[in-house]
């Protein structure tokens, strides 16, 4: 048995407080980084999955509330380990496979229950340690779901963490609004070779305006390589036989780069699936108008459905706006819609093959079609 | 799919280990579905104390029993074009296969709603769901489907020891253990064998997690996952006898993702429509899997998986089986959201079986891969720790958490630790505190070190409080530290109280200094997704890992209304379980109708009480005096009930009434007045009522002293016991001492509580209903045995048939001038010896007992309802003189486990062991005796019969008996002195041999094991158990080896004489509604 992992002992926490921007204020203890911090809260109710919701670059700027009470329970994989194939095929992918990029992206976690101890055979560090190293605040002791309730009634909003030692006790204010896909985009172009036994020779164009490892390694399990360009990039110039934009965190309308060269490739025939927060992107260009949900979707448990059709499907999701149904332009339609509050969660052209989705379909095995079935058409 | 008007549900059948109250869950949700579709639905189900077969939820119920010939009976007379299979258990199931098996569904043309017969049988049979995983490269543990002795042990020697073998088609694990060696193989195959043609040889996997999914199919193709759950106890546990916690803790998101993936894949596979629990083992070093078992109906998993997420699985599935897609289902729980989504919890779940292994002698107290526990609790919090001790406090054997629990002695525990027994989790306790570290913890048990640094998190502020010695030391961070971890006040009070300060006086201080400190529990909901939308949810816990209380939403209906709060009855255990939900359940819809908030607590998963549409609002949470208080504190209630829950709320009646709480009905004081012994006896003496003589003592000098004065047999109850039975009768001298050597002390400390014991008489029960003293509605049932078997195991009938005209005069004489002396107004239920027309009063209940829900349905008044409004204080005139004289029988009989209970003594005594029950109508006592000994698994046997008839007393009561079996062509068969006493009076037998003159030919425990046997009548001669003798091993064999056995003479009596006088066609097939005067 090679479980050896050491569960350290209960460390000593020090007290700190979380304040909103509304006001209200909430005691805790801080783990991770003792230090102050500041960011949008949103909430995620997926139950596991902290590091994933940590390292996703869609998260940037964010600090995350995780409804689900206890974290840090399975601590931290190693996150310089490339992905491997399931079953036969045990290919090293040129992506890292532990997690959905190397470094943690969240500006804060809030939790109820924080576990030191955690118990994994491919734990190599414990969640606070390892934040500790990234630089990330944690506060625990915090009554997650009141919290939650606050956000889902007033919508999301700015908050900040600060260590009992600091005096300060003024409300969060908002941010500056940044480009948060400047942040998180590469700076160069990035090819990978896919290793699957069968190549499909296609080259796919991903646009990273927040790229996770997971995406990247469900188009190169299909066959085909990746072309990994930075948000600015003009990817019309890019050889390639179609496009994906995906990302993307913070006010997308930020990325006028990406949206202008976006309309480009409307305009052309090249297939392009925009995922997550690139289908506002792609509904951007393509001409429809974007609107805040009022705290958005966050989670595993996403339902969506095609309109008029019997089948429906579970969703990862992690965004804060959706586009308004009633600005789809001509010639687009509604592909997907979220069965809770009947949200558009993905357009499609009428005629040619360009799409929206704003759900992570890498995912999760049900939505995974929705890559399969794009990349298979190429 | 044609439309669907009629639709017939088949339930399962009395309570048994593996097969509980969950399906009284699933079935009444399944049947509340159709109705809410206009669908007419037919009950088939036995089992008279549930909520599903009473008024309102099924429009026919039929107290039948659930087996090919009834059903098809049933199905011939209500013609119905549906039936509904996965709604029952295993015996709904068995029957549904069965029933497609010999074309009975196909000639009555029914459809079958929800997954179809087939892939049933493709997950049923081990040998063709090996071949369907293996179609879609799933793996299975590498199991061999044998046939015979021999193929098993070839199948061993090929996987390798240590292998774990089961019987195929059988409930929860029966007849299957785990083999490190030929021999134990050939012994354990040779019992397998004897429940199921099929025996399967598989690798053990022990060690590895054992992971549950539950997941939902419509007939479109959309599977949701609704629930995942981890086992505490690595495989090798039966899930049943696990700790189970929900969602999973120690699992990445990836590896839930993967097993999630596999799962969905696997119900597409099989072709599930409606709900399926798929369980995984899952290795702890790297992401390989086997497929341990999937169970293509609602199980026991998934009754806990709809508690513990608010999804309401049973509901969902039976509206699947009508053809509707997730899509279309509504949450019923937030009414805002489809049912087309995967529950989010924000808290922690733990279920904690609940054993009663002390109940049965002879019996191992490990535990391992065949299920043996009685019961579940389910428990909530907002960390482990919180959860666990919650959980452990709920299951009611007297642990106030994982720590504190003075009383509990472990010798070994490295021992201990790696041979786990129904005190395993103690034993972790133990060890931590003595010392061990979470790595040896580890090695020894295989449990996840993630559980066991929660558990030393445990220790660490017990040691922290211990440090305190006072109250008043605790400051305010570990005071807090403490209650988010669980710690009961209680538990507080005991570890940090001064040396010479009583942990019950010092608990109060404990509560008013954390409250002066702020520290309060809040309320939080179950709304299914994380508060991610507002959810009208009634569904709630406490816990003190948060700082404000969600709003609960009252409905516009009941603006303004105060609230009335019931008591439930807890974790299923042997002498409480699914009829004081009834009773429960019963109370709260009489309040609702009468203008009231119905107000639950009650923490049991297996419950209908639990459900979300039973109640105003539900708490699931502790019955102990401090959560009752905090709750009664967020509701302000008009008032308590703690009359119908049976006896853990009837033992806070006096601190709660103590606390200023409004307890609605008999006072605290009546319910003491009848609990004391020594005050009931007074009671009674004053008013001239007789009762058994009895005396409390303290030296064995006074034990002789009173049996010289009342003479054997005595009854024997220890107030402290060791080992062993709580209570048992002694006939002579050397019993008595043996006994109360074994069992007890006597001491001053630990008096021992000595009864005459009244042989051959008659036992009657009084369940009555009684308004300011004066009794306005009563049952006077008889049961079928002498006294001496406990009335929870005794055979009962009602009306009493066989009681003199005079002696139920005097009975009601008698429970008059108690409800008036105790001024009764609530249920209540006397016990009554009779002899000749001499009556005594053996015990009395100031609470609705075990028999209300058969006595109200064969009486068709329900005493609940009428209760419930008298402790309402609302106006209720008496029934009809003419409605207490019925045209008809009711036979409640008893439903035992003994077969999942190895080496245990099948023998029923003074201390109850069954663990279920059935109650059904006939027109006269043998057509019900037939019936309802059918329904709790005898069957009419085909030809010999194996007598051992006990003392001359009993050996004469079945002489006839055995003349009329010998009429009908019988063969008997006969051990030495019922041989001789057969010779001597003309009755042809075939002598059969004890085990002890082991020469001899034949054996009467080979014929047993050979199933020459069809049944065996053996009766103990004394009323002492002594494990080993003779008689204990052929008793055993017939358990073991699958023939119905009977030990008492008057059962014996009556079955037989039903069986001999009827025959199965001349049972009439006649639903509840077509019994009437």
């Amino acid at each position: 048995m090679k479980n050896t992992n050491s569960i350290s002992p209960d460390k000593e926490l020090a007290k700190g407080r979380l304040i909103l921007e509304d006001g209200t204020q909430f005691n805790g203890y801080i783990f991770g980084l003792n230090a102050p911090a500041m960011g949008e809260v949103v909430f995620n109710t997926a139950m596991a999955g902290y590091p994933d919701i940590l390292t996703d670059p869609s998260n940037a700027g964010q600090m995350v509330c995780i409804t689900y009470p206890t974290i840090g329970n399975y601590g931290i994989p190693a996150p310089e380990v490339y992905a491997e194939g399931k079953g036969n095929e045990a290919d090293k992918f040129p992506v890292l496979g532990n997690l959905e990029s190397s470094k943690a992206y969240v500006r804060a976690l809030i939790v109820c229950d924080y576990s030191e101890e955690y118990s994994h055979y491919k734990a190599v560090s414990s969640l606070g340690n390892w934040m500790k190293d990234q630089r990330i605040t944690g506060i625990c002791g915090i009554d997650t779901r009141y919290l939650t309730q606050i956000l889902r009634d007033k919508g999301s909003m700015m908050g900040k963490i600060i260590p009992d030692s600091i005096k300060d006790s003024n409300k969060a204010d908002s941010d500056v609004e940044e480009n948060l896909v400047a942040k998180v985009s590469c700076t160069d172009i990035i090819e990978y070779s896919s290793p699957a036994k069968e190549k499909s020779g296609k080259m796919v164009a991903v646009v990273d305006c927040g790229v996770g490892n997971k995406l990247l390694k469900s188009i190169l399990e299909l066959g085909a390589d990746v072309v990994r360009v930075p948000w600015n990039y003009d990817f019309n110039t890019v050889k390639a036989d179609a496009v994906v934009i995906a990302g993307a965190p913070g006010n997308i309308t930020l990325c006028k780069e990406t949206i202008e060269n976006t309309k480009k490739a409307l305009a052309g025939k090249r297939p392009v699936m925009g995922i997550g927060a690139g289908n506002l992107i792609v509904g951007v260009a393509a001409g429809a108008q974007i609107t805040p949900l009022k705290s958005g979707h966050r989670g595993h448990n996403q339902p969506i459905t095609m309109p008029g059709g019997k089948k429906c499907w579970i969703s990862t999701q992690n965004h804060g706006w959706a586009i308004d149904q009633q600005s789809i332009p001509n010639g687009w339609s509604v592909w997907f819609t979220n069965l809770n509050d009947g949200s558009v969660e993905g357009i499609r052209h009428n005629v040619r093959p360009m799409f929206g989705c704003q759900i992570a379909p890498e995912a999760a095995s049900d939505t995974l079609f929705i890559v399969n079935d794009f990349i298979k058409s190429l | 799919m044609n439309k669907i008007s009629k639709v017939i549900l088949l339930g399962s059948g009395a309570l048994k280990i593996g097969e509980a109250g969950e399906f009284d869950y699933s079935g009444s949700q399944a049947l509340k579905a159709m109705r809410e579709e206009g669908i007419k639905t037919v009950l088939i189900n036995p089992n008279i104390a549930t909520v599903q077969t009473s008024e309102g939820i099924a429009d026919k119920i039929y107290y039948l029993p659930v087996t090919p010939y009834f059903v098809e009976q049933v199905i011939k007379k209500e013609k119905p074009d549906g039936i509904l299979l996965a709604f029952g258990g295993q015996t709904a199931l068995n029957c549904g296969v069965q029933l497609y098996t010999q074309g009975i569904l196909e000639k009555y043309n029914l459809q079958v709603l929800g997954t179809p017969v087939q892939a049933i049988m493709d997950t049923e049979d081990r040998d063709l769901f090996s071949k369907k995983m293996d179609e879609i490269d799933i793996k299975t543990i590498k199991s061999h489907a044998v046939e015979d002795i021999d193929s098993a042990l070839k199948a061993a020697n090929e996987v390798g020891y240590p292998v774990i073998i089961r019987a195929a088609y059988a409930l929860g694990g029966l007849g299957s253990g785990f083999c490190d060696n030929d021999e134990q193989l050939r012994a354990l195959a040779a019992k397998s064998f004897t429940f199921s043609p099929q025996v399967l040889v598989e690798k053990s996997l022990k060690g590895w997690k054992e992971i549950e999914f539950e997941v939902v199919r419509d007939a479109y193709d959309n599977c949701i996952a609704v629930c995942n759950m981890e086992n505490f106890d690595p495989l090798g546990i039966h899930t049943g006898e696990s700790i189970v916690v929900a969602p999973c803790q120690t699992l990445t998101n990836d590896e839930i993702g993967y097993l999630r993936e596999l799962a969905i894949k696997i119900v597409r596979h099989v072709g599930i429509v409606g709900e399926c629990n798929i369980q995984y083992a899952y290795s702890p070093e790297g992401e390989d899997y086997r497929v341990i078992e999937i169970n293509a109906r609602l199980s026991r998993s998934s009754a806990l998986a709809s508690k513990a997420t608010g999804y309401p699985l049973a509901s969902v599935a039976a509206k699947i089986g009508l053809g509707y897609s997730l899509a279309q289902i509504k949450n019923s729980v937030t009414r805002a959201t489809p049912a087309m989504f995967e529950p989010s919890i924000d808290y922690v779940v733990c279920k904690i079986p609940r054993w009663d292994l002390a109940k049965f002698h002879g019996v191992s107290r490990e535990i391992g891969s065949s299920m043996k526990s009685v019961g579940e609790v389910m428990a909530i919090g907002r960390t482990f720790e919180e959860a666990m001790q919650k959980g452990l406090r709920m299951i009611g054997q007297g642990a106030h958490g994982f720590v504190a629990n003075k009383e509990i002695v472990v010798d070994d525990i490295a021992a201990a630790l790696s041979a786990p027994t129904d005190n395993r989790i103690f034993v972790i306790s133990k060890a931590l505190q003595a010392g061990y570290t979470i790595n040896q913890i580890y090695d020894l048990t295989k449990i996840d070190k993630w559980f066991l640094a929660h558990l030393q998190k445990i220790v660490d502020t017990n040691n922290s409080l211990l440090k305190c010695n006072g109250i008043e030391n605790i400051g305010a961070e570990l005071m807090l530290t403490a209650k988010r971890q669980g710690f009961s006040d209680f538990q507080i009070a005991r570890v940090a109280g001064a040396k010479g300060t009583e942990a019950d006086v010092e608990m109060a201080n404990v509560r008013a200094l954390r409250k002066s400190m702020g520290i309060v529990p809040v309320v939080k909901q179950i709304d299914t997704l994380a508060a991610e939308y507002p959810a009208k949810a009634n569904y709630l816990y406490l816990t003190y890992n948060g700082s404000q209380s969600d709003k609960v939403a009252i409905a516009p209906e009941n603006e303004g209304k105060e609230s009335i709060i019931v008591l439930g009855s807890g974790a299923y255990r042997i002498g409480s379980s699914v009829e004081f939900d009834w009773c429960s359940v019963n109370a709260l819809n009489t309040i609702r109708q009468c203008g009231w908030q119905g107000v639950m607590i009650n923490y049991n998963p297996e419950t209908v009480s639990t459900d979300y549409d039973m109640c105003d609002r539900l708490y699931f949470d502790e019955l102990t005096f401090e959560r009752v208080m905090d709750i009664i504190e967020a509701e302000n209630p008009h008032g308590v009930i703690v009359s119908v829950g049976g006896q853990i709320p009837n033992n806070l009646a006096l601190r709660l009434d103590k606390a200023g709480v409004n307890l609605l009905g008999t006072t605290a004081d009546s319910i003491d007045n009848a609990e004391d012994r020594n005050r009931f006896s007074s009671t009674l003496d004053q008013i001239g009522v007789d009762q058994p003589r009895w005396s409390e003592l303290t030296t064995m000098d006074d034990v002789y002293k009173f049996v010289d004065k009342v003479g054997f047999p005595v009854l024997v109850r220890p107030s402290y016991v060791l080992s062993g039975a709580a209570m048992n009768v002694c006939s002579n001298n050397t019993e008595l001492e043996q006994f109360l050597q074994l069992a007890a002390n006597v001491s001053k400390k630990h008096p021992v509580v000595v009864s005459e014991f009244i042989q051959h008489a008659k036992e009657i029960e009084f369940d009555a209903v009684a308004s300011k003293g004066e009794i306005i509605a009563y049952a006077i049932s008889e049961h079928i045995e002498f006294a001496g078997v406990h009335s929870g195991d005794a055979t009962i009938q009602f009306p009493a048939q066989k009681l003199y005209v005079e002696t139920a005069r005097r009975l009601k004489k008698v429970a008059r001038k108690i409800a008036k002396a105790l001024n009764i107004s609530g249920p209540f239920n006397i016990q009554f010896l009779a002899k000749e027309n001499d009556i005594k009063v053996i015990e009395c209940n100031l609470r609705a007992s075990r028999s209300f829900p058969f006595a109200s349905k064969v009486l068709k008044i329900n005493l609940i309802e009428l209760a419930t409004k008298v402790m309402c204080g609302l106006e209720v005139s008496a029934p009809e003189k003419s409605a207490f004289d019925l045209d008809y029988v009711g036979i409640k009989a008893s439903q035992f486990s003994f077969s999942r209970l190895q080496k245990a003594d099948p023998v029923l005594g003074v201390d109850m062991a069954s663990t279920g029950e059935v109650g059904c109508i006939g027109d006269d006592t043998n057509e019900a005796i037939l019936k309802s000994m059918l329904s709790v698994g005898y069957r009419i046997p085909e030809k010999n019969i194996l007598f051992s008839t006990g003392d001359a007393h009993q050996k004469a009561e079945l002489l006839d008996t055995a003349k009329l079996l010998v009429k009908k062509g019988y063969n008997l068969y006969a051990t030495a002195g019922t041989f001789r006493y057969f010779t001597e009076n003309n009755i042809p037998a075939t002598r059969a041999y004890w085990p002890s003159e082991s020469s001899e030919e034949p054996q009467a425990v080979d014929l047993i094991s050979q199933h020459k046997i069809d049944m065996v009548v053996n009766i103990p001669k004394n009323l002492t158990h002594i494990e080993l003798t003779n008689g204990y091993k052929v008793r055993r064999a017939a358990v073991d080896f699958n023939v119905p056995i009977i030990t008492n003479a008057r059962l014996a009596a009556a079955f037989i004489t039903a069986f001999c006088t009827l025959s199965m066609d001349q049972m009439q097939i006649k639903s509840w509604d077509e019994y009437s005067n």
